[in-house]
Order: structure tokens, then sequence, then C-alpha cells
């Protein structure tokens, strides 16, 4: 028996050199990652508790989220002001989605911020935050301790109880040596959420949204989106790296034509300003 | 490398042919409903890592058998994933090790552990930023309560005019 330990330590040891692992984050590293994001841009910001406001924008994401091609993420959807004057919104992984309180006071009504929530509900469904976390996790060296553990554990998760003890200090270990990895893929992620993706995931997320909001289950006006788009600065910081105002539009437009769009809602503006004006001057 | 794997595969039981229409509940905040819409009444909340046979697709919903009782309902399609792709708990003591090394790997290095570290070298302010996140994912009070939060829903929607109260059909 010992004698097969032996020659089974010394494949273990053998597989955790040799094997790469994954090299892609689940949805559970995804949501460590988030938590992250969002630990960082509410050290920066702050949320703006307003319990009453955070209830809104969750039911208008809600009511959008629900009704998309990815009504669920692994915690569920979650949806936050930050208190800041900066015009933006984002979404990070696992569908955590943040609206900065200038954004808010930029808005005319509740169809707008709709197609805000909309736009960034659809990059979660096109997995783009999971895509830049990855990218982020990968260029930080974040991933080389992922795979160390990786190279040992496909093997041995199955084989040695024993191991357990040494994997759980392996874990110990790699935290210790790869924190500084993680707050980097933390500070390069919650960068590129806020400038957005590249054109064409930007542009896809545009016409997802327009899509979104017309559907038979939700029903808002898409042309209050294209409203509200049209009048972000052309080269806002905020959406610095987001495509061209006149290319969005365009794809906008030729969106909303394919789908019956329902008018904007006196009753529902009026419980947008009412919210409006919960957040001062 | 490959001596490894084999001498492996001649000591782990072989897996039994597997079920097309089996599949796992990969989400934590599922719910069985009556009906192919998140409109519909709750049946009960799923379990991450339930097993269930599929019996039919409706839009985004797949109407489903719960293995472990007798339970027929609905849920989301994009909650589900075959059973081999189930890398989620982190023990299943019922279903032996394999589920324990899947979860192993789900979890592995990007993990509470990581977020403990990362966060102890932050100081104060990063301590009190995921103080204030923790706060913010536990609102609204009946988040987690999916009957109240569709019924919610369904008030804000009336009010609106929105969904099935929209006037455009």
């Amino acid at each position: 028996m010992t004698q097969m330990r032996t020659w089974i330590a010394v494949f273990l040891g053998l597989a955790a050199v040799g094997c790469g692992g994954s090299a892609t984050l689940t949805e559970s590293q995804e949501y460590f990652m988030a938590r992250g994001v969002a630990a960082l841009a509410i050290e920066k910001d702050h949320l703006w508790t307003d319990e009453k406001v955070e209830e809104y924008l969750m039911l208008i994401g809600l009511s959008i989220a629900f009704e998309s091609d990815r009504p669920d993420t692994w915690k569920g959807y979650h949806f936050a002001v930050l208190n800041t004057e900066e015009v933006n919104a984002f979404a990070a992984p696992s569908g955590f989605i943040f609206v900065t309180k200038g954004a808010l006071r930029s808005m005319n009504n509740e169809d707008e911020l709709a197609g805000v929530l909309a736009h960034e509900v659809a990059h979660v469904n096109l997995r783009h935050p999971e895509l830049a976390a990855q990218r982020a996790a990968q260029d930080s060296g974040l991933m080389e301790g992922v795979k160390l553990l990786a190279g040992a554990a496909d093997v041995a998760g199955t084989v040695l109880s024993i191991f357990g003890t040494r994997q759980a200090a392996n874990e110990m270990q790699v935290a210790k040596d790869y924190a500084p990895a993680f707050g980097k893929s933390i500070v390069d992620g919650l960068k590129s959420y806020k400038l957005g993706y590249s054109r064409d995931e930007e542009l896809a997320a545009d016409k997802m949204a327009v899509e979104f909001v017309t559907r038979p289950g939700v029903g808002y006006d898409p042309n209050a989106f294209r409203a509200f788009i049209s009048r972000l600065p052309a080269k806002a910081d905020s959406y610095g790296t987001h495509p061209g105002l006149e290319g969005r539009l365009q794809a906008i437009d030729d969106e909303i034509k394919k789908h019956k769009a329902a008018p904007v809602d006196a009753e529902r503006t009026k419980r947008f300003l009412a919210m409006k004006a919960g957040l001062g001057q | 490398m490959d001596f490894t794997l084999l001498v492996l595969a001649l000591l782990l039981p072989q897996d039994p042919q597997p079920d097309p229409a089996a599949r796992k509940v990969n989400v934590t905040g599922a719910w069985y409903v009556k009906g192919p819409n998140w409109r519909s009444d709750t049946v009960e909340k799923a379990e991450e890592g339930d097993d269930v046979t599929v019996l039919g697709t409706e839009g985004k919903y797949s109407k489903v058998k719960l293995k472990k009782k007798d339970l027929t309902a609905y849920i989301e399609s994009a909650s589900l994933v075959p059973p081999e792709k189930f890398i989620r708990k982190k023990t299943d003591e019922k279903e032996g090790q394999a589920l324990s090394a899947q979860g192993a790997e789900a979890t592995r290095g990007v993990n509470q552990k990581m977020e403990d570290e990362y966060r102890s070298q932050g100081g104060p302010a990063r301590d009190q930023s995921y103080k204030d996140l923790d706060a913010w994912l536990s609102r609204p009070s009946y988040y987690s309560d999916r009957a109240q939060l569709v019924a919610r829903l369904k008030e804000f929607q009336k009010e609106g005019k929105l969904g099935e109260h929209s006037p455009v059909k």
C-alpha cells in the first residue's frame, strides 16, 4: 500500500508539472472577480444608498433581464447607483450593473434609463464582461496561479484523500502569492468596463438593447434609448472607446425599424421624475 | 503524462452511458415555476446541483422532472447544464469524489481565500467597500423571496403599462 501511494504521489507530481489546467475562469471565479471590481468601484465612488432608488433600478433592470436570453446569472442580477457626477453605466461580470448618479440626472424618463440598463444587460447576455475579466486575469498573471493549482488537482482530486490537505495548503499559498495579480486584474477590469468595449461589442449591445426593450414582455420605447445616446458628447470620457456617435445612432435606428415600439408612458415618466428629485441637486 | 493518465484511467471507475436529457441546475437563484415564464407561480427554489430530466422546452424555459422527488415544473433553460459541465458544488457526498474535484476546479485560485487575502492587504477602506458591497447584495430584503419579488415586479409593470399591460402587442 505504501509503495502504491509512493507511485501515485510521483504521478501527481508529474501531472502537476505537466498539466496546464483550465485557462478559462469559471462562473464562480468570475463572481469573485466581479465582487472585487464592485468593491473597487464602491471604494472609489461610493454607493448612493437610497433604497427606493436602488429598488426602482432593480425593478426596471429585472423587467428586462428576466425577458432576456440570460434571465439569471450565478448569483442573480444586481443593480446599483454610484455616487458620482460622471455620466456612465457599466456591467461587471456576474450581472453586477452600475449606473452613476450623473447618468441618472442626465436622463429625462424611465424609458431612457431602461434603454441604458438594457444595453448593460445585453453586455451580460453577450458575456462581454466575462471575456474582459478573462483577459485581465490573463494579463495580470493571475491565471498562472489558477493553472498551478489546476495542474495538481486535475489528477489528485479523485485519487488521494490526503491530497485534500495539500490542496488547501496550496490554495493558501496561491492566495498570498497572487493577491497582487488578483488586485491588478480587478483594477484593469474596472477600467475596461468603465471605458467600454470594442466598437463591435458596443454596437451588438446597442442592437440587443433595442430588441430587449421592445420584447412583448417588456414594452419600453426604444426611441428613448436613442434620444439618450444622441445627447452623449461625441468624445465623452465615459464612452471614450464606444463607437462613433453617428454610427451608433444609425445602427440603433436600423434596429428600431425592425420592432414595434411602445410610446413613452406618462405614469412611468412621473415615477422616474420622482426618483430623480430624490437624487438632490 | 500519457502513462499517468493511463494508470489513472484504469484506477477510476467508468461512467455509465450518459442520458442526453439529463441536466443539472447551475445557478444559485433559480426557481421551479408552474409555467414557462417568470410571471408564473413558484413551485419551489431550485438547488444548485439538482438533477433533472428535460421533458421539453417552451421559449426560454424547459419543462423538467426533478430526480430527487416527484416534481414536474418549468425552469429557465439557461440555468441548466449537462452533468459533465457542472463544476460548481464544493462537495457532494452522495455522488462521491468526482463532483468534489469538479467543485475544487470551479473555485480554484480565485475564491474566498483569495478575496480574504486581497481584502486584508487593502486596509480599512477596502474592507469597508466589501462591507458596503455585501450590504448592497442583500438589498432589497425580499430579493431572495421569488414569490414576493415577482409580485412586486408585476405590480411595477402594471403601474408602468409594461409587459402584458403594454398597449403594443
